[in-house]
């Protein structure tokens, strides 16, 4: 058995590329991880599974004009690739499979 | 504000440095992330932040980074080692260009390093002091290296920081030794000589060897003379010093075999006491040298800041007449000989500027030359190479990687050359030069760390030098214009030709100097001498008693036209004397010889006349001189002036045409003869008649077996005595002689590799031009004429550098030099062209046996 799931910091990241749609890039995705999670991420932290679920064709990106904010760099801006979307939903459905009808966690710890 | 609100510069520049993806996205973010941080905690957290993000990628970078350029470095090599594989005839022309000239620099720099570091030998030289005399003399002020005698106590035992002083004196004495007398230079040294200088002992303990008078410290080739192989300590030796009777000094060391280039060489070491004017406390008595030792070599400043009380006591001493000294000075021994020119009357040896320039120059054109010939070499093959570059290119590698590629390519050869170039030297340049200059000097006895210095800076030089424009240049098409094969390499490129240019410009000069050299070492062998060296027979008897024997039984001899005898003899010996002419003293060489020497020698006269045998009585306060002599003192009208040696007057009677006696280096000195006492005459010279010598020379020979079986090598024809000179100028000769022929070797198999490599890119127009007709004369005069232009303008614009480099070096080295004819110039020229010729006519066969269809049938 192989399961075709996404690990959680990229699903978290695919989550933050879809909710930010055009201004997601790196900066911002990080500022979108902290906030909702409430952890610390560090931009290496980002690259790390930007790059990978581009690799995997989950991720497209293109670069746009450059701005002076950035030292006249561009900004390389991504976006969800229909297999992405696919993943995202795939491993949201057998996340709630997962959960259907379990009852009193929170009450016994 | 706006300049403190971008990140700091060192941070961003290291993060580019780490950074160097095409993609920009982590520098972008930083900056942006900073004017975010910026804006809401300030800039200064903003500028920490920066920073600490930057250096904590450091190492995790650096580490991908290294793993990179290792596997690029793999790939280089290999690519490199290909390359030259497959380019084996340019390769190798270029291993053995570069290895040669490596190997001969290596030489040169041996050479000069033992040269300059005369003194090397001497463990704690750098705390080793000579004091010298800052002195005005007549308004001039001059630097001279004697000191006054009390000055080495006197410092040792004022300054706690001067561990030790040792003066030292020049001085002569004679060795009596069953009933012969051999006069020895002898130098009177304080006890510390020994342990201050390291001049390790054969025999014999160094802190007692001087301490006693009485005592006497040999070397070991003065040891050998008078004991033999044999441990001569406490044995006995006789000398004759100022006094007239012989004193026995018992030998207490014998010196172990040192560098003979150190300026404190000695055979007899003899206690400081025993010097001829023997005052310890007299400050205007001065000694040869005086040598302190200091416990660091920075203490030496606490010395030498508190000399004036010295210089005082010194001045008042002196007195009115002598020159005021104005301070004194501490040259450190390490020093000396590279100073020595500028001191007068030092002790510190002389650096022999002229081959040591000489060979320097000689092995940087030799050098530069090799590297030129790689850049035409390297330049020549790139035409082969020009789709792989531009494939390369197309592919995605930049500019950089093929510079890094060709360079490595350059490094693995000049690596290899570097190698070669040491073995080389190693097994035979090395071993060929000392036995030239003499075998004294081992060249290996240089400091390791320098030596490895000095080869990593040969090693990056010559790459870069050779290697640089090479790269740069090809990596520098463009891919589009490689493939559409519109890209033309070479021919027209004005570079390239300046560079073949430049090339044998420096072949040429590198040759016709050398040659120039060798011409006058054979121009010196056919050079009047200034008398009659031929047909003369002159014998060097051991004492004035045998000499009285020999000549009675060579008067007996058949063939003879004259005799003479004397007591220095030109070409063998000779003494320094200091004549006085109105109050003022000169040097000059004196002669001591008998009335027939004029005519036994061939002698010339210019005017005056030589002594009279019939009135030797009244001569003897008569002189003749030579003309030096009487240019030296401004004598128009010589005969009749008067000189004053010791306490007697002579007057002039003669003046004789200037004669070499030593050799054509140095200048002729003012010349003295003096009629000698026959009582003192050892040399006996004979004129045969010509064809008469062999038998002559045997017949002496055989009186010589009879009368003194022991003695060898006492007599030899007058026309060898030039030839200890001849021969060490022939060594030099030699040098000279492989390096023209290196520079030859070099530059024509730069030119066989350029001219083969401009076939081969040719080889369809060639084949073309046959088809329809062309001669093999006419397709080479084609191909070559370029080279032809090249090689002409060389020659020209190389005459005029090489006539002055000759002139200039034949000036400094040799003070009677032939004048610079054509021969050198033509020799060169011939040498080169006729080789040049030969190697394209290698080109010629192939082009006229080649099938023209073969060459076009390959597309």
């Amino acid at each position: 058995m192989r399961m075709k799931l996404l690990s959680r910091p990229e699903e978290f990241v695919l989550l933050a590329v879809w909710r930010l749609q055009e201004r997601a890039y790196s900066l911002p995705i990080r500022k979108q991880l902290t906030e909702s999670t409430g952890y610390a991420w560090s931009l290496g932290s980002v690259y790390t599974p930007l790059e990978r679920l581009e690799k995997k064709g989950l991720l497209t990106s293109w670069f746009t004009e450059a701005t002076a904010a950035r030292g006249g760099r561009p900004k390389r801006i991504y976006k969800l690739t229909p297999k992405g979307r696919q993943a995202l939903l795939h491993t949201r459905r057998v996340e709630e499979a997962m959960w259907l009808g379990i009852t009193g966690l929170a009450l016994e710890g | 504000m706006s300049q403190q609100t971008h990140p700091p510069r060192w941070a961003a520049a290291l993060l580019q440095w780490l950074v160097d993806d095409a993609l920009h996205t982590p520098r972008g973010d930083f900056e942006e992330y900073f004017h975010e941080i910026a804006r809401e905690g300030g800039v200064p957290r903003a500028r920490w932040w920066y920073r600490a993000q930057v250096v904590r990628m450091v190492p995790g970078r650096l580490v991908a980074k290294l793993i990179w350029n290792l596997l690029m470095l793999k790939n280089h090599l290999l690519l490199a080692y290909r390359n030259l594989r497959k380019n084996k005839v340019a390769a190798a022309i270029n291993v053995f260009g570069l290895s040669f000239a490596i190997g001969c620099t290596l030489v040169a720099y041996l050479y000069v390093q033992s040269m300059i570091n005369n003194e090397a030998s001497h463990e704690n030289g750098d705390t080793i002091f000579l004091v010298q005399q800052q002195v005005r003399e007549q308004g001039e002020q001059k630097e001279v290296g004697y000191t006054p005698i009390p000055m080495g106590p006197t410092l040792a035992a004022e300054f706690p920081q001067v561990v030790g002083a040792v003066r030292l004196k020049n001085g002569g004495g004679t060795v009596v030794q069953d009933g012969n007398e051999f006069h020895e230079s002898i130098r009177f040294v304080d006890p510390g000589f020994l342990q201050m200088f390291t001049f390790p002992l054969q025999y014999g303990d160094p802190e007692q060897a001087l301490t006693q008078p009485n005592t006497v410290v040999l070397s070991e080739g003065a040891a050998a003379k008078y004991f033999g192989e044999e441990n001569p300590l406490g044995q006995t030796l006789l000398l004759k010093l100022a006094e007239a009777e012989a004193v026995p000094f018992t030998v207490t060391g014998v010196a172990a075999a040192y560098n003979p280039r150190t300026s404190l060489w000695f055979s007899v070491l003899l206690p400081f006491e025993h010097r001829p004017s023997p005052s310890d406390t007299d400050w205007s008595e001065t000694t040869t040298a005086t040598f302190i030792q200091v416990s660091s070599p920075r203490s030496l400043a606490d010395v030498s800041t508190q000399m004036a009380p010295y210089v005082q006591l010194q001045n008042e001493a002196a007195g009115e007449e002598a020159p005021v000294v104005e301070q004194f000075t501490f040259g450190n021994l390490y020093e000396l000989a590279r100073h020595s020119d500028e001191v007068e009357s030092t002790i510190a040896g002389h650096i022999p500027w002229a081959p040591v320039i000489t060979l320097s120059v000689m092995a940087l054109f030799l050098l530069v030359l090799s590297c030129v010939n790689y850049m035409n070499i390297a330049l020549a093959a790139a035409t082969r190479r020009l789709k792989e570059i531009g494939i390369r290119k197309v592919v995605g590698s930049n500019r950089g990687q093929l510079v890094v590629q060709f360079l490595t390519e350059n490094v693995v050869l000049c690596v290899f050359a570097l190698g070669v170039g040491f073995g080389v030297a190693y097994l035979f340049l090395v071993p060929a030069f000392t036995d030239i200059a003499g075998g004294a000097v081992n060249l290996w006895d240089t400091p390791l760390v320098a030596l490895a210095v000095f080869l990593g800076c040969l090693l990056v030089g010559v790459g870069l030098f050779s290697g640089a424009y090479p790269a740069l240049y090809i990596s520098s098409f463009q891919p589009i214009s490689i493939l559409s094969n519109t890209q033309k390499l070479g021919r027209r490129n004005v570079f390239m030709q300046s560079l073949l240019t430049v090339q044998f410009v420096l072949a040429f000069i590198t040759m016709i100097v050398c040659l120039g050299l060798v011409f006058n070492a054979q121009d010196e062998q056919s050079r009047d001498w200034g008398y009659n060296q031929a047909h003369t027979l002159v014998m060097q008897l051991p004492n004035p008693a045998m000499y009285d024997v020999m000549r009675n039984e060579v008067a007996q001899l058949p063939n003879i036209t004259a005799v003479s005898g004397a007591q220095e003899h030109i070409g063998r010996s000779h003494t320094w004397i200091e004549p006085v002419i109105a109050g003022e003293s000169m040097w000059a060489r004196t002669f001591g010889v008998d009335a027939a020497y004029l005519e036994t020698l061939g002698l010339r006269l210019k005017e005056g006349r030589f002594f009279d045998a019939e009135q030797v009585s009244i001569a003897a306060d008569e002189v003749v001189i030579n003309e030096t002599f009487a240019q030296r003192q401004g004598w128009t009208e010589p005969l009749g002036q008067t000189l004053r040696i010791d306490s007697t007057t002579y007057a002039v009677i003669g003046v004789m045409e200037d004669f070499h006696y030593d050799g054509f280096t140095d200048d002729i000195a003012p010349v003295v003869f003096q009629l000698a006492d026959v009582a003192s005459h050892t040399f006996l010279a004979l004129r045969v008649e010509a064809g008469a010598g062999t038998q002559t020379a045997e017949a002496v020979a055989a009186i010589g077996a009879r009368l003194m079986p022991d003695e060898t090598d006492w007599y030899f024809f007058q026309d060898t005595v030039f030839d200890g000179y001849f021969q060490e100028t022939q060594g030099i000769t030699d040098i000279f002689l492989f390096i023209a022929v290196l520079a030859l070797l070099i530059s024509c198999m730069g030119l066989f590799g350029l001219a083969s490599q401009n076939t081969a890119s040719r080889l369809k127009e060639v084949s073309i031009r046959k088809v329809l007709g062309a001669t093999v004369a006419h397709v080479a005069a084609l191909m070559n004429r370029r080279y032809a232009l090249l090689l002409l303008l060389a020659a020209v614009l190389a005459t005029p550098l090489s006539y002055l480099l000759l002139n200039a070096l034949l000036d400094s080295i040799y003070v009677y030099r032939m004048g610079i004819g054509a021969g050198p110039f033509l020799l060169a020229y011939l040498l080169v062209f006729l080789t040049g010729l030969l190697t394209i006519s290698t080109q010629l066969r192939f082009l006229a046996l080649a099938n023209p269809a073969d060459l076009l049938r390959n597309e």
